[in-house]
C-alpha cells in the first residue's frame, strides 16, 4: 500500500515561510485583505510559528512550520456529520468541498488548529469590488482589464471555493492525482511533490511514501531525531518533525 | 520554455479518465468533475516561461506557468544556479504584483499643478505619444538654455540594459546626475572592500567550502541579498554535508538569523568594528594568523603581545601591506577586554569566537548594512574585511572572492560618438569639477562615493551646487525610501518629475507624468546577478504575458524618448532601435563562451533563462595565486616582465614592464597586496583629507580599519533608545505593500501581520507601562509617529525594532493608510567615505499614545 506522508526536517529550517506563500499560490487559498486578518479570517493550509523561550539574555526560540498531519485516525473524519471529510486509501485527509455544510465540528475536533473556513465565495467577492468600475468602463466602450472580472493567476488545476465551506491542506492532491494519470514518479527527492515541499529553499520538507522502505522519508525517519506532533493524542500524524 | 504542452479536450479526457480510474470512489477531484459534467471546454493552451525574479536585486531564474495567456505560478528556475528551483517567498507575490487592479493603467498627466500629501494630482490619461513628445521638448528647452545639468536620473533597480540606456542617455544629453541608490542600500562595505583591496563590489562567498561564518550584521536568513541562495546553502552547511559549519550572527536584535545561528552576539549599535578589532587582535596575540597569507616574524614563533610595538623589520609580509602599523597605531591596545566593554560582548567569549572562527578554518567574516548602515560604518567593514585577509581567507577556498563579469558581447554603435558640443561641455566640466553632481558624489567631499542619494533633497532645497528642474526616477521612491523622508516631499516640490513605476507610489504621486513600466513578467530583459557564487551567472527574462494594461517596458520608452529628443541623440537612439536589439547582441557574447547548460546565443538563453560558466577562475593555494587551466588551479599567477619592442621617432626601443596578474585581477590596490593601511585613502588630495579628518574622532587613523566611535542622531538631546529599522524576509524593498501573500504573514518571527510595528524588550515595555499590542509614539529629533508596539522577548532593552515597509499614502488599496515609515523619524546621517545612510543611527524614545 502506498501511504503518503511528509517528513519536515526543523535543523534545516530557515524561517523564511517560501512554503506558506508557495500554497497560498499553487491552491489558490484566499488571500486575507486587512480587514480579514483582523477579524481572524487568515486562511493558511501551511504557517509558520514562532514560540519564544525565555527572554533577552537567556532566550531562544522556535520557528515551526505547520501543515495538516493527514493523520492515521484523523478526529476530524471522525466527527463529520456529512461525510465531507474522509481519508483516502493513500493517506490524504481530504475534504469534499460540495458535501461540507460549513458545520466546523472538524475544526474544533483538529488538535492542531489546521482547517479552516471559507467566509466567502471566492470568485464573487473578488469581482464585486471592481464592478461599478468594470460598468463604468463597459458604458465607456473601454477595454475591461482581464483583473476586473477574475482572479486571473486562480490555478486552473483547484477549484473556485464557495462561501460556508471548511478548506485545508491536501498534499496537493491534484499533482499527486495527474502524476499518477501520466504514469510519473511521486515522492521526494525526485519525483513529483506538494508545491510546499518543491518551494522549500532549504529543502526543509520531504514527501514521499512512508511504507516504502526504500523511500526518502522513510530513510529520514530512521533518524532519532524524528518526532510527531502531539503523538500522544493518539492521532499519529503523518507528519514527522526532525529535531 | 521548457515544457509547452497543448492540451487539448480529447488528450484531456483521456488523462482526466485515467485520474478518475485511479481514485474512483474516493471523492475524486472537483476541478476535472466539474469540467466533465458541465461540458466547460478544458482545452488548455499551457506553457512555461523562463523569466528573472524582480522582488530584490539577486536575480533569480524563475519559471512562470502561463496557461491560456495567464500567468498562474511562478516557480524557481531548475536552470538557474541561484534558484535550483527554489524561491524565497518574495518570489511568489509577482502575481499578485501583475494582476494588482491598481496598477497605473496607462500614461497619465498631471493637471494640479500643487504638489504634497494631501493634493490630489488629479490625474489625466494621455497617450504614450502626447506624453513623450511634451517630455521631450521639455528636456530640449533645457538644454537650449544651456541647464541640461539640472536634469536628473534617479535609479534603483537598474538591471540589465536599463543601466545602459540610462548612462547612455544621460551622456548624450549632458548631465552628470544619473544617480543610483546605492547609498540608501548598502555602499559601507562595498566601499570598505575598495579602500583595501581595490574592488568597489560586494563578495562573493564559497559557502559550500566554509566551515565558520562570522556575520555582521548581514540577516543570511531575511535581508541579505541573494536570499533565496542564503537560505539554500545556510541549510547545505548545516544538514548537506558531512561537516556541520558553524554560524555566528553578531546583530543587534534577536532577527530570524540570529535565532537560527549557532551563537548570536547582540552587540551594542555602531560597534561591530570594536568586536571585529578585538578577534583581530586576539586573532595575532594568539598566533593564529594565516602565514602563508599576511607573512610572518623573521624570529620563527613569535607572537603579538598586547601593548609592545613591533619593528617593521621584524615582520615580513607576504600578500599584505601595513600590518606592523596597523598594529602599532590601531589594535596594540585593543584588548578584548576593550572590545567587550564597548560592545558589550564578554571578553572570554570575544577570545573563544575569535580562537574558533581562526583555527577552524575555512572561515568568512561578512557583514552588510546592520554594521554598515552607522556613522563609522565603512570604518566598520574595513576591520571586518580584514579578518578575512588574517585568516587566509582572500581567494581561498570556502573563503571571499568576487563575481566575475558576464562576457557579453559589447555594442558596435559607442556612445562616445554621438555626444554634441553640449554634451562634451558638460563631461569636461564634470571632470574637471568645474560642475559637480547634484548629490556632489566625487567632489572633494565624497571623492570616492558612488553616490549620495539621499543629500538630492537637501542640495536641491539649497539650490547647492544647484536647483534640479527635471527628475526621471525608475524603480526608486525618493519620497519614501530615503531618510527623514519630509525633506523630499517640501524640497521635490518645484521640480518637473517624470516616474516610470506602475504602482500608485509617493513619487509617482508627486510625478508631473507617469510613463508606466511593464512589469517584469510582461517584459524581456536581461540579469545579471548579485555577487556572491563567484563564477558569472545572467538571467533572462523573456515576456510570459503581454501588458495586461497600455504600459511599455521603460527600456524602450527611453530609447523612443532618445529617437524624439533629435540631435545626434536621436541619430544613436535610432540606431539603437530597441530593448530587444540590445539583448540579441549581447547574447553574441555566448557564441564565444556557451554557458555550462549548452546556452550559446539569444535564442537558448531566452529559453532556458541562463546563462552560467562554472568555476570561478582564481584561488588562492598555500601562499600562491593560481588560474584555472581547464582541468585545476594550476596556473600560477606570477609576476613577468615583458619586453616590447616598439617603433619610436624611427627607431627601435625596448621597453620593459612589469606584469602582475595578481595586482591586475585580484588585489587591485597600489601595492598589489591587500592593505591594512589604505594607499587609496592616503592617496587623497589635502583638502579631501582634511574634509574627512574634520568627521573623524580619531583622525590621526584615517587611513586604517579602525573603531570609529559612532555619532547617533538624539543621543545628546537624550533620546534613550536605538532604532533599527529592518527589512523582513517578506520585505519586497518597499514595493510589497500591496502584495497580500507577503503582507499576510509580514511578521514571521513575532507573528503581526498587515501593519507596522515596534519591538520593544519586555523589560523596557515594564518599565515604559507599555503592554503587547499598546498604541505607542515613536519619537526622534526628527519627529513622531504612531505606531502599535510588540513584545519580542529576545530583544535586548537599549533597542527598538520598527520594520521598514509600510507607511504608504496609497500604493493600492491594500497598502494606504496602512502603518508607518520609520524612515519619518530617522536623521539624514551618512557614513563617512562610501556615504552609506546610516540608517542606524537614530535614537528615539517610545511611550504610550
Amino acid at each position: 500500500m502506498v501511504r503518503y506522508g511528509m517528513v519536515i526536517d526543523l535543523d534545516r529550517c530557515v524561517g523564511c515561510a517560501a512554503c506558506a506563500v508557495a500554497c497560498k499560490a499553487e491552491n489558490s487559498v484566499t488571500s486575507s485583505t486587512p480587514e480579514d486578518y483582523k477579524n481572524r479570517r487568515l486562511m493558511e493550509w501551511n504557517r509558520v510559528v514562532t514560540v519564544f523561550k525565555g527572554k533577552f539574555p537567556n532566550v531562544s526560540a522556535s520557528i515551526m512550520p505547520l501543515i495538516c498531519n493527514h493523520c492515521e485516525h484523523p478526529p476530524c473524519v471522525k466527527v463529520c456529520p456529512v461525510d465531507a471529510t474522509y481519508k483516502r486509501e493513500d493517506g490524504l485527509v481530504l475534504q469534499r468541498y460540495e458535501r461540507c455544510i460549513g458545520c466546523k465540528y472538524c475544526m474544533v475536533a483538529c488538535p492542531y488548529q489546521q482547517r479552516f473556513f471559507n467566509f466567502y465565495d471566492q470568485k464573487k467577492k473578488y469581482v464585486e469590488r471592481f464592478e461599478k468600475e468594470a460598468e463604468e468602463l463597459k458604458k465607456e466602450n473601454k477595454n475591461v482589464p482581464i483583473t476586473y472580472l477574475e482572479i486571473p493567476y486562480h490555478n486552473p488545476d483547484v477549484p473556485s471555493r464557495i462561501s460556508g465551506i471548511v478548506e485545508k491542506c491536501t498534499f496537493c492532491r491534484h499533482r499527486i492525482d495527474k502524476a499518477i494519470a501520466e504514469g510519473k514518479k511521486i515522492g521526494s527527492p525526485d519525483g513529483v511533490e506538494p508545491a510546499c515541499t518543491q518551494a522549500c529553499p532549504a529543502k526543509t520538507r520531504t514527501f514521499g511514501d512512508l511504507d516504502d522502505p526504500d523511500s526518502e522519508v522513510s530513510r529520514l525517519l530512521r533518524s532519532r531525531r524524528n518526532y510527531q506532533l502531539r503523538a500522544d493524542l493518539g492521532t499519529e500524524p503523518q507528519v514527522y518533525y526532525l529535531d | 520554455m521548457v515544457l509547452d504542452v497543448k492540451l487539448n479536450r480529447r488528450n484531456f479526457l483521456k488523462i482526466a479518465g485515467v485520474a478518475g480510474a485511479a481514485t474512483f470512489g474516493l471523492g475524486f477531484g472537483e476541478p476535472i468533475i466539474k469540467a466533465l459534467a458541465q461540458g466547460t471546454d478544458a482545452a488548455r493552451d499551457e506553457k512555461w516561461v523562463s523569466s528573472v525574479c524582480i522582488q530584490c536585486p539577486a536575480g533569480c531564474g524563475t519559471k512562470v506557468r502561463v496557461v491560456n495567456g495567464k500567468a498562474v505560478k511562478i516557480e524557481g528556475n531548475p536552470d538557474h544556479p541561484y534558484s535550483n528551483g527554489k524561491l524565497c517567498p518574495k518570489g511568489y507575490a509577482g502575481l499578485q504584483l501583475l494582476y494588482d487592479v491598481d496598477r497605473i493603467k496607462s500614461p497619465m498627466k498631471r493637471t494640479n499643478p500643487n504638489k504634497g500629501q494631501n493634493e490630489d494630482p488629479k490625474f489625466m490619461e494621455v497617450s504614450w505619444d502626447e506624453a513623450l513628445n511634451d517630455i521631450a521638448a521639455r528636456l530640449n528647452q533645457t538644454r537650449n538654455e544651456g541647464k541640461s545639468h539640472t536634469v536628473a536620473f534617479l535609479s534603483g533597480r537598474n538591471q540589465g540594459r536599463a543601466g545602459s540606456v540610462w548612462t547612455t542617455f544621460t551622456k548624450l544629453y549632458g548631465t552628470p546626475n544619473n544617480i543610483g541608490h546605492s547609498s540608501i542600500c548598502a555602499d559601507a562595505s562595498k566601499k570598505a572592500r575598495l579602500c583595501m583591496d581595490g574592488t568597489d563590489d560586494y563578495c562573493a562567498y564559497d559557502w559550500d567550502n566554509c566551515n565558520y561564518v562570522l556575520n555582521f550584521g548581514g540577516a543570511t536568513l531575511e535581508a541579505w541579498r541573494p536570499t533565496n541562495l542564503m537560505l539554500q546553502k545556510w541549510a547545505h552547511m548545516r544538514r548537506g554535508r558531512p561537516v556541520r559549519a558553524k554560524q555566528v550572527m553578531v546583530d543587534t536584535r534577536f532577527s530570524t538569523t540570529a535565532i537560527k545561528a549557532d551563537e548570536w552576539l547582540p552587540v551594542k549599535p555602531g560597534t561591530d568594528g570594536a568586536l571585529a578589532m578585538g578577534i583581530s587582535q586576539v586573532i595575532l596575540t594568539e598566533g593564529l594568523w594565516d602565514r602563508s597569507f599576511v607573512g610572518d616574524f623573521k624570529t620563527p614563533g613569535r607572537k603579538f603581545i598586547s601593548g609592545e610595538t613591533v619593528a617593521n623589520d621584524d615582520f615580513e609580509e607576504k600578500w599584505t601591506l601595513g600590518l606592523i602599523d596597523y598594529w602599532n597605531n590601531v589594535l596594540i591596545n585593543f584588548t578584548p577586554a576593550k572590545a567587550g566593554e564597548i560592545t558589550g560582548i564578554p571578553a572570554e567569549q570575544i577570545i573563544r569566537i575569535a580562537k574558533e572562527f581562526a583555527t577552524a578554518k575555512p572561515s568568512i567574516a561578512a557583514g552588510e548594512r546592520g554594521a554598515g548602515a552607522h556613522t563609522n560604518g565603512t570604518y566598520n567593514h574595513m576591520v571586518i574585511h580584514g579578518l578575512n585577509a588574517l585568516v587566509g581567507s582572500m581567494f581561498a577556498q570556502g573563503g571571499v572572492m568576487y563575481q566575475m563579469g558576464v562576457p557579453y558581447a559589447s555594442s558596435s554603435l559607442k556612445d562616445d560618438d554621438y555626444l554634441d558640443d553640449i554634451a562634451k561641455k558638460v563631461a569636461a566640466d564634470f571632470k574637471a569639477h568645474t560642475l559637480e553632481r547634484i548629490d556632489e558624489a566625487k567632489s572633494d567631499e565624497w571623492p570616492l562615493a558612488s553616490n549620495v542619494y539621499q543629500n538630492v533633497p537637501d542640495n536641491h532645497a539649497k539650490g547647492d551646487p544647484y536647483k534640479l528642474s527635471m527628475m526621471f526616477t525608475y524603480y526608486t521612491n525618493p519620497l519614501f525610501s530615503n531618510p527623514n523622508p519630509q525633506r523630499a516631499w517640501e524640497g521635490f516640490k518645484d521640480v518637473f518629475m517624470v516616474e516610470t513605476s506602475s504602482y500608485l507610489s509617493e513619487t509617482a504621486l508627486y510625478a508631473d507624468y507617469i510613463l508606466p513600466d511593464a512589469y517584469y513578467i510582461e517584459r524581456k530583459q536581461d540579469m545579471a546577478v548579485y555577487a556572491s557564487s563567484g563564477y558569472p551567472v545572467t538571467g533572462f527574462r523573456e515576456q510570459a504575458v503581454k501588458p495586461i494594461y497600455d504600459n511599455r517596458d521603460s527600456i524602450d520608452v527611453i530609447i523612443d524618448l532618445g529617437k524624439r529628443m533629435g540631435g545626434k541623440m536621436g541619430e544613436y537612439f535610432t540606431l539603437l532601435g530597441n530593448h530587444e536589439n540590445m539583448l540579441r547582441e549581447i547574447a553574441k557574447g555566448f557564441e564565444k563562451t556557451p554557458g555550462d547548460n549548452g546556452v550559446n546565443g539569444f535564442d537558448s538563453w531566452a529559453e532556458k533563462g541562463a546563462w552560467y560558466k562554472k568555476p570561478y577562475i582564481y584561488r588562492f593555494s598555500n601562499g600562491n595565486f593560481y588560474e584555472w587551466d581547464g582541468a585545476g588551479y594550476n596556473k600560477e599567477m606570477k609576476k613577468a616582465e615583458e619586453e616590447k619592442e616598439e617603433m619610436k621617432d624611427g627607431k627601435k626601443v625596448k621597453t620593459t614592464t612589469v606584469k602582475d596578474p595578481v595586482k591586475d585581477k585580484l588585489l587591485k590596490t597600489k601595492s598589489g597586496k591587500f592593505e591594512f593601511r589604505s594607499s587609496k585613502l592616503e592617496g587623497f588630495t589635502d583638502k579631501q583629507k582634511e574634509i574627512l579628518k574634520s568627521e573623524l574622532k580619531s583622525p590621526e587613523l584615517y587611513a586604517y580599519p579602525h573603531y570609529e566611535e559612532p555619532h547617533f542622531a538624539g543621543k545628546e538631546e537624550g533620546f534613550p533608545l536605538h532604532m533599527s529599522s529592518p527589512k523582513m524576509i517578506n520585505h519586497a524593498e518597499g514595493r510589497g505593500a500591496n502584495a497580500q501573500w507577503l503582507q499576510e504573514r509580514f511578521g514571521v518571527v513575532i507573528g503581526k501581520a498587515w501593519t507596522s510595528w515596534v519591538e520593544l524588550n519586555p523589560d523596557k515595555a515594564e518599565e515604559l507601562g507599555i503592554k503587547n499590542g499598546d498604541e505607542v509614539w515613536v519619537e526622534s529629533p526628527i519627529g513622531k509617529i504612531k505606531v502599535m508596539a510588540v513584545i519580542n522577548p529576545g530583544n535586548p532593552p537599549w533597542l527598538v525594532v520598527f520594520p521598514f515597509e509600510h507607511g504608504h499614502w496609497n500604493y493600492g488599496k491594500y497598502a494606504k493608510g496602512l502603518g508607518a515609515n520609520p524612515n519619518e523619524i530617522i536623521a539624514n546621517l551618512s557614513a563617512v567615505i562610501s556615504a552609506q545612510s546610516a540608517t542606524n543611527a537614530t535614537m528615539v524614545k517610545v511611550y504610550r499614545a
